[in-house]
């Protein structure tokens, strides 16, 4: 049984959270938002497949400190960074963590559904190709 | 009579055998002067003789006398062949007499050997004249009486007549004559011997026609003249001649009656010669009572006249020499006054030397430049004399020397003695000149001969040393005077600002050099407020210039009149003026501590200050302004991320709403929502923009009253993204109710930035978790508002707490070091204090003390 696609949007700036959900939405995705890292890990349960939009700079945890800390609790969800000012270094540790896109603010919203799309279509995958394991 | 006690020996043996030859001398006339068979002698001098020894010698002495008298008594009376009891009995009658005559005189009389008051001659005459004889008179006939068998009341009769004839003729002759001496007949002119002789020669013709007409060998006809004959002459003697002259002729008469009775003459019909005589000494006695009274009346009357002509001549002295003080017109005059009272001073008391001796600093000396002396003493070179320390002592102590004699002077001013003695000086009178309780010096008289300084003497002194003092004090106070007024004068002129002296009225009495050359338009300070010439009242230029519209002036008005009206304790301002070209100045406004009242004004031309100010200013504008644009480059990232925010949320949105309407049917009203969003963003973009812009914008110089509390909260946000960013928590601790600040909302807005910024830097090495700031606001002292920016960095090294407000001083690696130094620049230029120390546990604090608004405005 597979359950809705669900997009999780960490943003601790209200107005940039409200527009990624909208056109997240607009675009046929079911949304859950988070104004803090710390507001998404203390989420019970997480449906998949799941795909993360999550902020780099928040106060206290950044997106680098959740992608870390769900990647040491195993839970590999696909994830989107997005920043308002990227530069090259951020953007290869990005990627050196295994994130799914590296997005700097403003950005086309192409770009965005797009890594989304990806990302659910990624842990949809994991997901099925875990069950199998199970199975088995 | 003076007794020197190192001679009483000597005195003693004289005045013994002075008395033992005078009492010789009576005994013989006495002797020769008897009626046969009678003891008794009509005429017996040294009884009186005793009484006149007495009476000169203090009563301490006589015993010397009656010591003098007794060997001659015992010698005369025993080689008559008399008992020698009655001899002794007879000195101690005689004795007896000259005590009680001599005790009372004493005891009544306050000189006893003169006879030139109506009490002197009074005590004189009931004393020795009366008492004396009639008390001893009834001792010495009972003696008489007792061994020779005469019979008692005859002989006390005969005896007390005469000898009350005696003592009343020979004592007042003798006291004279010792006292007054040859001095005495040495001030007798040629005309008053004259007088003396031809009323001499008178009184023995007259005695000898009246009182022994049979021994001239001739009579007058008709009756016999009355006794009262000689009282003509006797009154002329006695107006003439006095006690003294008195007593010569009586003793002249009772001589010429004496001898004339022994000799048969009876000027009394019908009497025995003894009775006859008796009668004789009665009248005479009587008529010579209220002669010495005349006498006394008329000396005293005389010394009356010679007491006033002389005090009259003292105050014209006193007048003449005041006179000449007030006359004298400047210094040469005023010394020439003074030295004309030292001799009016000198020829009045006759002595032979008069100095003023200054006591000065290290003034030892006798100073020789202020003398006086008499023509007839010998020269004193005062100049070359020794030293006079004891005097000069004395003289500090404000105590007179009265010295008669200066080898009697004590032990102490054996160098004084000495100084006078080598000028030949033998006695002083030293008096302190002190006026209002300054010495100014002392008065020296001196003479050359041994002089008695009488109490008067020393009084008239002590007038005339008040009197020269009080110039002395004058003069000298009148040269302080003008030498500070030269002082003043010479102070003010050698100021370059310009001052002018008010009264309370404001008008100008007096001004300075300055300030005279720009009233008569020669300075280069002619922008000066009111500057105008002497006379001329400041306060009515300064309101005409106020009316005219000189803002200056009006507000130097203000002040002026606040301080002549002791509204104010003193007024500065500063003020410029562009006439011919702008210039500034300070004025001053300074009351004068007077009775009158009054006030000091002062204008300084600041320009050159006022100038290098202004362009402080402008520099520490544009430093500021350079500051706080680099400190906003180190705040771009913050305020990119804070632009790009918003931006983001727009840039979704739009494309959000693009789908939205692509969509079959179009999502109208999820477009609205959207249209909502979208204008919050851009909305918040312009707000970001204009804080940025804000802090760009360079200074204006005006300044408002400010409050503290949103100052660091508009600066908070500024930062807050930052804060973000770093991960760093930054509390805030405000105290709503602090007072408010004037000042530059841009500059003090940088100070706290800067603060923040650095506080936010300060904690970027430190964990996370630990990474805190806290900004409190609190009421300081005085009503001062205090702000404290804390961080929990590794705080400031030993080093930089020194230096850390010092230009160019950075620990940060792209740091320009001029943050903090601004941060005080501005907070200085505020009228506060900025200042870091290090927290207790970890970190520094940054504070701020802002003068409250209230003080502010003064």
């Amino acid at each position: 049984v597979t359950a809705t696609p669900t997009v999780y949007v960490i943003d601790d700036d209200l107005s940039v959270r409200r527009a990624i959900a909208r056109l997240l939405r607009v675009a046929g995705h079911k949304v859950v938002t988070c104004d803090s890292a710390d507001a998404f890990l203390a989420l019970k349960t997480i449906p998949r497949p799941a795909c993360l939009v999550v902020d780099v700079r928040m106060p206290n945890l950044t997106g680098f400190d959740l992608q870390q800390t769900l990647r040491l609790e195993g839970r590999n969800l696909p994830i989107v960074l997005i920043t308002g000012h990227g530069h090259a270094a951020m953007a290869a540790r990005a990627a050196a963590t295994g994130a799914l896109a590296f997005l700097v603010k403003p950005f086309p919203d192409g770009v965005l559904l797009d890594a989304v799309q990806t990302g659910l279509q990624m842990d949809q995958e994991e997901q099925s190709r875990s069950a199998r394991t199970d199975d088995t | 009579v003076r007794w020197p006690d190192q001679a009483s020996w000597w005195w003693a043996l004289c005045t013994a055998g002075l008395v033992g030859l005078g009492y010789y001398l009576g005994v013989l006339i006495g002797s020769a002067l008897r009626f046969p068979p009678a003891t008794t002698s009509v005429l017996w001098p040294p009884n009186s003789i005793l009484t006149a020894a007495l009476l000169l010698t203090p009563p301490s002495r006589w015993w010397v006398c009656l010591a003098g008298a007794l060997p001659v008594h015992l010698y005369v009376q025993t080689s008559l062949g008399w008992p020698l009891a009655m001899v002794g009995a007879l000195f101690l009658t005689n004795c007896s007499e000259a005590l009680i005559g001599a005790g009372l005189t004493h005891v009544c009389s306050d000189a006893p050997s003169r006879f030139d008051t109506l009490r002197r001659a009074g005590a004189f005459v009931a004393g020795a004249g009366l008492a004396g004889p009639i008390l001893s008179g009834f001792g010495d006939a009972a003696v008489v009486e007792a061994f020779r068998g005469e019979p008692y009341w005859n002989v006390w009769q005969t005896r007390v007549f005469s000898n009350v004839l005696t003592e009343l003729s020979v004592v007042p002759l003798i006291v004279l004559t010792v006292t007054a001496g040859t001095s005495c007949l040495g001030r007798l002119t040629r005309a008053q011997f004259a007088e003396a002789l031809v009323l001499g020669v008178f009184l023995v013709g007259v005695g000898i026609f009246v009182l022994a007409p049979e021994a001239a060998g001739f009579s007058v006809p008709g009756e016999a003249m009355p006794m009262v004959s000689v009282l003509p002459l006797l009154f002329w003697t006695a107006i003439r001649f006095g006690a003294g002259g008195i007593s010569s002729a009586l003793f002249l008469l009772a001589l010429i009656a004496s001898s004339a009775a022994i000799f048969g003459s009876r000027p009394f019909e019908g009497l025995a010669p003894s009775e006859s005589l008796i009668a004789l000494q009665v009248r005479l006695v009587l008529m010579s009572i209220p002669l010495f009274a005349v006498a006394a009346l008329l000396d005293e009357r005389h010394g009356a006249g010679a007491e006033l002509a002389s005090r009259l001549r003292f105050e014209e002295l006193l007048a003449r020499t005041s006179a000449s003080f007030v006359r004298a017109r400047g210094t040469e005059e005023a010394e020439t006054a003074f030295d004309d009272g030292l001799m009016r001073l000198g020829m009045l008391l006759d002595v032979d030397l008069v100095l003023f001796l200054k006591v000065g600093a290290g003034g030892r000396e006798l100073d020789g430049t202020r003398q006086w002396r008499s023509d007839s003493s010998p020269r004193f070179d005062v100049s070359r004399s020794g030293q006079v320390p004891w005097i000069l002592s004395r003289l500090r102590e404000g105590r007179p020397i009265i010295c008669e004699d200066v080898s009697t002077l004590p032990d102490e001013a054996n160098g004084d003695r000495v100084a006078l003695a080598g000028l030949g000086l033998r006695s002083v009178l030293v008096v302190p000149l002190v006026a209002g309780s300054r010495l100014h010096g002392g008065l020296l008289l001196a003479t050359v001969a041994a002089r008695d300084w009488s109490p008067q003497t020393v009084g008239q002194v002590q007038l005339v040393s008040e009197l020269l003092a009080n110039e002395v004090g004058r003069r000298r106070s009148e040269d302080e005077l003008r030498s500070s007024e030269a002082m003043k004068t010479a102070i003010l002129s050698s100021l370059p600002s310009l001052v002018a002296v008010l009264d309370r009225t404001g008008r100008i009495i007096a001004v300075n050099q300055g300030w005279l050359d720009v009233a008569r338009g020669d300075g280069d300070s002619r922008g000066a407020v009111g500057v105008s010439a002497v006379g001329a009242n400041y306060l009515a230029v300064c309101r005409r210039a106020a009316a005219a519209g000189d803002s200056g002036a009006s507000v130097a008005l203000g002040g002026l009149e606040d301080v002549l009206s002791a509204r104010a304790d003193g007024f500065a301002t500063e003020y410029s003026s562009t006439d011919p070209i702008t210039r500034w100045y300070a004025m001053t406004v300074v009351p004068l501590r007077r009775s009158e009242g009054g006030a000091v004004v002062s204008h300084v031309e600041v320009t050159e200050r006022k100038r290098a100010e202004v362009d402080a200013q402008r520099a520490r504008q544009e430093l500021t302004h350079f500051a706080r644009v680099s400190a906003m480059g180190e705040l771009t990232a913050s305020l990119a991320h804070q632009l790009n925010q918003p931006l983001t949320g727009i840039s979704i949105n739009a494309q959000a709403a693009r789908r939205c309407l692509d969509a079959t049917p179009p999502a109208v009203a999820e477009v609205r929502d959207i249209v909502i969003d979208i204008i919050d963003d851009s909305l918040r973009a312009g707000e970001v923009i204009r804080n940025m812009r804000g802090m760009m914008v360079r200074t204006s110089g005006e300044s408002s009253v400010l409050d503290v509390t949103a100052l660091i909260r508009d600066v908070a946000t500024l930062v807050a993204s930052d804060t973000i960013i770093r991960n760093v928590s930054v509390t805030f601790d405000l105290d709503s109710r602090v007072p408010r600040v004037r000042g530059h909302r841009v500059e003090l807005q940088q100070v706290m930035l800067n603060l923040l910024v650095n506080a936010i830097e300060a904690v970027a090495d430190v964990p996370p978790a630990e990474r805190g700031v806290i900004v409190r606001s609190g009421r300081g002292s005085s009503g001062s508002v205090l702000v404290s920016v804390q961080d929990s960095g590794p705080g400031l090294s030993p080093d930089a707490e020194g230096t850390i407000f010092e230009p160019f001083f950075t620990t940060k690696t792209g740091g320009m070091g001029m943050g903090l130094a601004i941060a005080r620049s501005i907070v200085e230029s505020h009228g506060g204090r900025i200042w870091a120390e290090n927290h207790s546990q970890r970190g520094a604090t940054f504070c701020v003390s802002l003068p409250g608004a209230d003080e502010a405005t003064m």
